[in-house]
């Protein structure tokens, strides 16, 4: 136990950069693009007295009918969903590069005889690294994610307060707040960590698998062998009645393989793997316990677990038997 | 004394390429053995098959244990520099210190510290901060404050400067050698090792050409300054060499018994070079 808490904090230490800064970072850059944004339309319309088609806005909102507040809280409860799957698919994009080289980095710069000059077995490495994937990682972007609802929440409700509306009143106790609930938000994303680790397991054991086999250009060959064998079944189809049914190999397998590393990519509204927005697919919709319930009962989840495992267990077997690709 | 370390017709093969053509030695605790071969001879090769780096034919065990099917218990026992500057660049001092301490039962971590307390290190430097020479110190130091059995050293001063190169091999002797541990060094630099070795193993194209301890190899070599005179008579014992210093030949002999060597002229011991050099005739040829 001792040691396997010792690889994760190795894995905490070599990608704390990626890890750590960059979902603070990005969320900084959101958090200071809405400033200037609030900023810059404060200049544009006359200090105090903004107007939504000739409305003062505190009149506006003090005058809403109960639809339209509902309407308002839908909004904001998809904005913070929105908000948070922004992080997420950082978080996605700095996982899929962690995993494509963290089994080769220490093969191609050597350090890798010294990692293996310690009592640690080839399954605990690996395991490491799944666990920094499937948890460290994603639990520090959803402290990101709060921190930017928190920040955000805070900034608009200074904005509105600047234009004479108590947004206390507004957005913790009116007939919006009853219907706007980041807690709840927050919990469903801490629930679904696990979930989109399951989802991603097929991503996690080709990118792995690849990381521990190839002696050079891990990426090129995680991306090509993929597309090369897609266009070849493709070249097949057309070639020959062979028909593989809808198009199975571009629809499930390469996206499954490459990208269910990006979290909540399994949506409601997407064809397979991916974001696709609309009006009953909103980001609220898709960070939600009806859409982790659903992909949890689909059996797409758990083909890919099955042969995410075997990729997995190859890559072991390959760390144990490659060697150094200097 | 018990065996650390036993191969019988150890084999590697890489595709066409027979690396080890079977090797068969044995090395026993509390011993200093240097394994001395040129270039592409199977040294590296032999040692990453006792570290369980690679897999072998053959019969081969360190303590006991297959190095390939039980890498992980025997990393237990034994230690290992292979190369000099594979730590890590993006490792810490302290993180060093801490990983090991975590993942190995037999880290000491103030030896450690009292180890890199002579050095210029310290503990908030990063590896890639360090000088080549640095990191070979503070790799020492790790694997000096862990208590194991054998300890390997692959080419471990390549490309230091002299200064590191004396203080690695006077560390290693006075503060870490004792007769329960078991030391096995490569190297090319083998002036600078052979008066801390206690047996040699040569390799030579994949075999073992040489396997004896100092002692024997004082007894069994001797090189005789010959004059012009006597050169017919020396050449009739079979040196293994001749070279030829201000018009006087210098002859390599093995197995020369002493008296009729000095009966020759003026007798040498030689160093290990001298023999390494005089039996690789032909290395690379």
């Amino acid at each position: 136990m001792k040691t396997f808490t010792t690889l994760l904090k190795r894995e905490f230490w070599e990608h704390r950069g990626g890890f750590l800064w960059t979902p603070f970072v990005v969320v900084a850059v959101f958090v200071l693009f809405t400033l200037v944004g609030l900023t810059a339309g404060e200049m544009h319309v006359d200090g105090r007295d903004f107007k939504v088609m000739n409305i003062p806005l505190a009149q506006m909102v003090n005058g809403m009918s109960p639809e339209v507040m509902g309407n308002v809280a839908k909004g904001i409860n998809a904005g913070l969903a929105m908000m948070a799957i922004i992080v997420q698919i950082v978080l996605g994009i700095v996982l899929f590069f962690y995993l494509i080289g963290t089994l080769f980095d220490d093969r191609k710069d050597r350090s890798i005889l010294f990692w293996k000059s310690m009592p640690v077995s080839d399954i605990e490495t690996v395991g490491s690294k799944i666990v920094t994937a499937a948890f460290t990682a994603p639990l520090i972007a959803w402290f990101a994610a709060i921190l930017f609802h928190v920040v955000m929440l805070g900034l608009i409700s200074l904005w509105l307060a600047f234009h004479g509306i108590n947004a206390f009143k507004l957005l913790w106790s009116s007939g919006i707040a009853a219907q706007v609930h980041p807690i709840k938000l927050w919990m469903v994303m801490f629930a679904a960590i696990p979930v989109n680790a399951l989802w991603a397991l097929p991503t996690y054991g080709w990118l792995l698998l690849v990381s521990s086999w190839a002696r050079s250009k891990p990426f090129i060959w995680a991306v090509a062998v993929p597309m090369v064998t897609g266009a070849l079944l493709s070249w097949m189809d057309m070639l020959t009645n062979l028909r593989i049914p809808e198009n199975w190999m571009w629809f499930h397998v390469i996206p499954r393989g490459l990208a269910s590393v990006l979290p909540y990519s399994w949506g409601p509204g997407s064809k397979s793997v991916g974001y696709n927005f609309s009006g009953n697919s909103t980001p609220a919709d898709i960070i939600s316990l009806d859409s982790l319930a659903s992909v949890l009962s689909s059996p797409g989840l758990w083909i890919g677990v099955a042969a995410g495992i075997l990729m997995i267990a190859a890559a072991v077997y390959l760390r144990r038997y490659r060697e150094i690709a200097d | 004394m018990s065996t650390v370390i036993q191969a019988r017709n150890l084999r590697k093969r890489y595709g066409a390429f027979e690396a080890l053509k079977g090797c068969d030695f044995e090395i026993k605790a509390g011993r200093i053995v240097g394994l001395i071969g040129p270039n592409g001879a199977g040294k590296t090769t032999a040692l990453k098959a006792m570290l369980g780096l690679t897999t072998f034919d053959g019969e081969l065990s360190v303590l006991g244990l297959n190095p390939h099917s039980q890498r992980h218990e025997l990393m237990n026992q034994v230690c290992f520099i292979a190369d000099v500057a594979v730590l890590p660049r993006w490792l810490r001092v302290d993180q060093a210190m801490d990983f090991v301490e975590g993942v190995h039962p037999k880290f000491s971590r103030e030896k450690c510290l009292q180890f890199l307390a002579r050095t210029k290190i310290g503990p908030k430097m990063k590896v890639r901060q360090l000088s080549k020479g640095m990191v070979a110190q503070l790799h020492l130091a790790l694997v000096m404050a862990i208590d194991a059995k054998v300890l390997v050293l692959d080419e471990p001063t390549l490309g230091l400067d002299i200064l590191y190169r004396k203080e690695f091999y006077q560390t290693l002797l006075n503060d870490y050698f004792d007769h329960e541990k078991t030391i096995l060094i490569t190297t090319h630099q083998v002036e600078e090792v052979e008066h801390i070795l206690t047996d040699v193993l040569f390799i030579k194209d994949g075999r073992i050409s040489l396997d004896a301890t100092m002692d024997e190899v004082g007894d069994r070599f001797t090189e005789v300054m010959v004059a012009p005179d006597k050169r017919e008579q020396a050449l009739a014992h079979k040196p293994l060499t001749e070279r030829t210093v201000f018009g006087k030949s210098i002859f390599l002999f093995d197995g020369l018994p002493a008296d009729q060597a000095e009966a020759l002229g003026e007798t040498r011991k030689p160093g290990i070079a001298d023999i390494f050099v005089a039996t690789m005739q032909g290395a690379y040829a």
